[in-house]
């Protein structure tokens, strides 16, 4: 009997290894060519101090057929991460903290005769609320005076996105989903005002670095003289990225949704009366993961995680995300990762072959969707039909507690402050018809002392 | 100016990322002027702590680096 296997498509680029599925396991193959780096890994004592800091996904070594046997040293099974999420879907101190992360790694690499050979930000997880590493083979032996390979990298895929976010604009982390390995540099210091240039870590590692690069364009490296970089230049290096990543700040304000809760037309008995009934229907469902769709600060995905969830929040709002998640981490909460996601365009499927980084229906089904409060952004500001709605509800999960908000309410009253109403199948009759085409329903309670209505739904 | 620095050059392994030219001309600049405040750092330190212990014989010492919580300074 053959299992059936699978490469994964986002492993590809380096010669070291890939990860691959096995009847629905991953495994990374570590090649022959990584043997000496990765015994230096495993009896340095470096992987055990990365464990220890919990900054690497830890493994173990089976004894297992290879994918590739011809160039295979080793099959190891890495400790799976819940829920891969990307950097254009990061908040600002989400990617600031990976980018940190990034760096304590390295320098701790160092102490052990290591270095890292990259720096991709898509190397970086969320696993129970912390950024880890997840590509064990990122490791390479360390030879004084040798430069950073991977400071480009670092540059492009965390400090110009950082800096853009923080003096541009903080959408700009966007720009993540058009160039798969981070910023150019030569766009980062175009689009940065020129008051970054007085921050002496902007100037250096973004601005005279692109004019390097330009200057330097298409010469090869070894027709330059050689010159050492010494350990101390190295970790004065990092220490300067660190310090400058560490100063970057960011507040966005008056952005759409972060105040939401202290402005609506929730009374308490409403939300409290919302929240028992979330409660209680994830008691009795038991989902080990939720997708809390448009979950603001993640009020509701703290109900469900209490309830034993491990639950995603997304939301459009990139300040309501860093809101959700710099109180995570003030509460230490395992359970909940926040995420931006405009869920009129979903992530999509980028990279080589579209198939490097999955789309999000890609990484679906979550047990439970939440749909809270969301139903009339995407029917009436956005056009959807209620049932392309409920079509789309459909493939995030299996289960879905949706709310629906009647026009009557103040919230899709402000909708229609400027423009005409035309949507004739938007009550609640119309709202039931248009699910049951691909639901279930199993029960539905008029939220008190509201309009609105809870539903909770099972998919045909 | 940049055409006269010596750089050491990646050449003895094979790498699967490209450094870029201009980034690896960059960051010997930049390393070798970071470098410098990181040696004249530890001498700070250390000359500071001679410092403290003459003065604070008897009391229990400090630690000169505030505690960061994000543990920058453990490793």
């Amino acid at each position: 009997m053959t299992t059936k296997t699978e490469r994964v498509a986002a492993s590809f680029r380096d010669p070291s290894g890939f990860l691959f599925l096995r009847g629905g396991k991953l495994y990374r193959q570590v090649n022959l060519f990584y043997r000496p780096d990765y015994d230096m890994l495993m009896t340095s004592g470096l992987y055990e101090a990365l464990i220890k800091k919990k900054r690497l996904v830890s493994h173990i070594e089976l004894d297992l057929p290879p994918e590739i046997p011809k160039l295979a040293y080793k099959i190891i099974e890495p400790e799976r991460v819940g829920f891969i999420s990307y950097p254009y879907e990061w908040s600002f101190n989400q990617l600031k903290d990976a980018a940190l992360t990034t760096l304590r790694i390295m320098k701790q690499a160092l102490n052990y005769g290591m270095i890292l050979k990259d720096a991709s930000a898509y190397n970086i997880q969320f696993s129970q609320g912390r950024p880890v590493l997840i590509d064990t083979l990122s490791f390479e032996t360390y030879r004084e005076g040798e430069p950073w390979v991977a400071y480009r990298q670092f540059c492009q895929h965390f400090l110009a996105p950082l800096a853009l976010m923080r003096y541009s604009d903080i959408r700009l982390n966007q720009l993540l989903r058009v160039y798969i390995d981070g910023i150019p540099l030569d766009l980062a210091s175009r689009l940065l005002p020129w008051r970054t240039r007085l921050n002496v870590g902007i100037l250096s590692h973004v601005h005279l670095h692109a004019n390097t690069q330009q200057k330097y364009a298409g010469e090869r490296i070894d027709k330059i003289q050689q010159r050492s970089i010494s350990k101390n230049a190295m970790l004065g290096l990092l220490e300067s990225l660190r310090s400058t990543v560490k100063k970057l700040t960011c507040q966005p304000a008056g952005t759409e949704w972060a105040d939401y809760y202290g402005d609506n037309n929730y009374t308490n008995a409403a939300f409290n009366h919302k929240q028992s009934l979330v409660k209680e229907w994830a008691t009795e469902l038991k989902p080990a993961t939720v997708w809390d769709l448009g979950g603001n600060t993640g009020a509701f995905s703290q109900t469900v995680a209490q309830a034993g969830a491990h639950s995603i929040c997304f939301d459009i709002d990139p300040a309501a995300v860093d809101r959700n998640y710099l109180d995570c981490k003030v509460r230490k909460e395992e359970r909940i990762l926040p995420l931006v996601l405009d869920l009129t365009n979903p992530s999509p499927a980028l990279g080589w072959a579209n198939q490097e980084r999955e789309s999000l229906l890609d990484r679906a089904p979550a047990n439970l969707v939440m749909a809270l409060a969301l139903v009339h952004h995407m029917a009436i500001s956005n056009n959807v039909s209620l049932p392309q709605v409920a079509e789309f509800l459909s493939k995030c999960g299996k289960h879905l507690i949706i709310e629906f908000i009647p026009k009557e309410d103040s919230q899709v009253q402000r909708l229609f402050a400027t423009r005409l109403d035309i949507f004739d199948q938007y009550n609640r009759s119309g709202f039931e018809q248009a699910f049951s085409q691909d639901y279930k329903i199993l029960k539905s309670v008029p939220i008190e002392d509201s309009l609105r209505i809870l539903y909770l739904m099972e998919r045909k | 100016m940049m055409s006269h620095l010596m750089i050491y050059a990646p050449q003895k392994f094979p790498l699967y990322l490209d450094p870029g030219t201009g980034s690896i001309i960059i960051q010997a600049i930049l390393a070798a002027v970071m470098g410098v405040f990181i040696f004249l750092g530890i001498y700070r330190k250390k000359v500071s702590k001679f410092l403290r212990g003459l003065f604070k014989k008897n009391k229990k010492t400090e630690e000169f680096e505030p505690v960061d919580n994000d543990d920058d300074n453990e490793d």
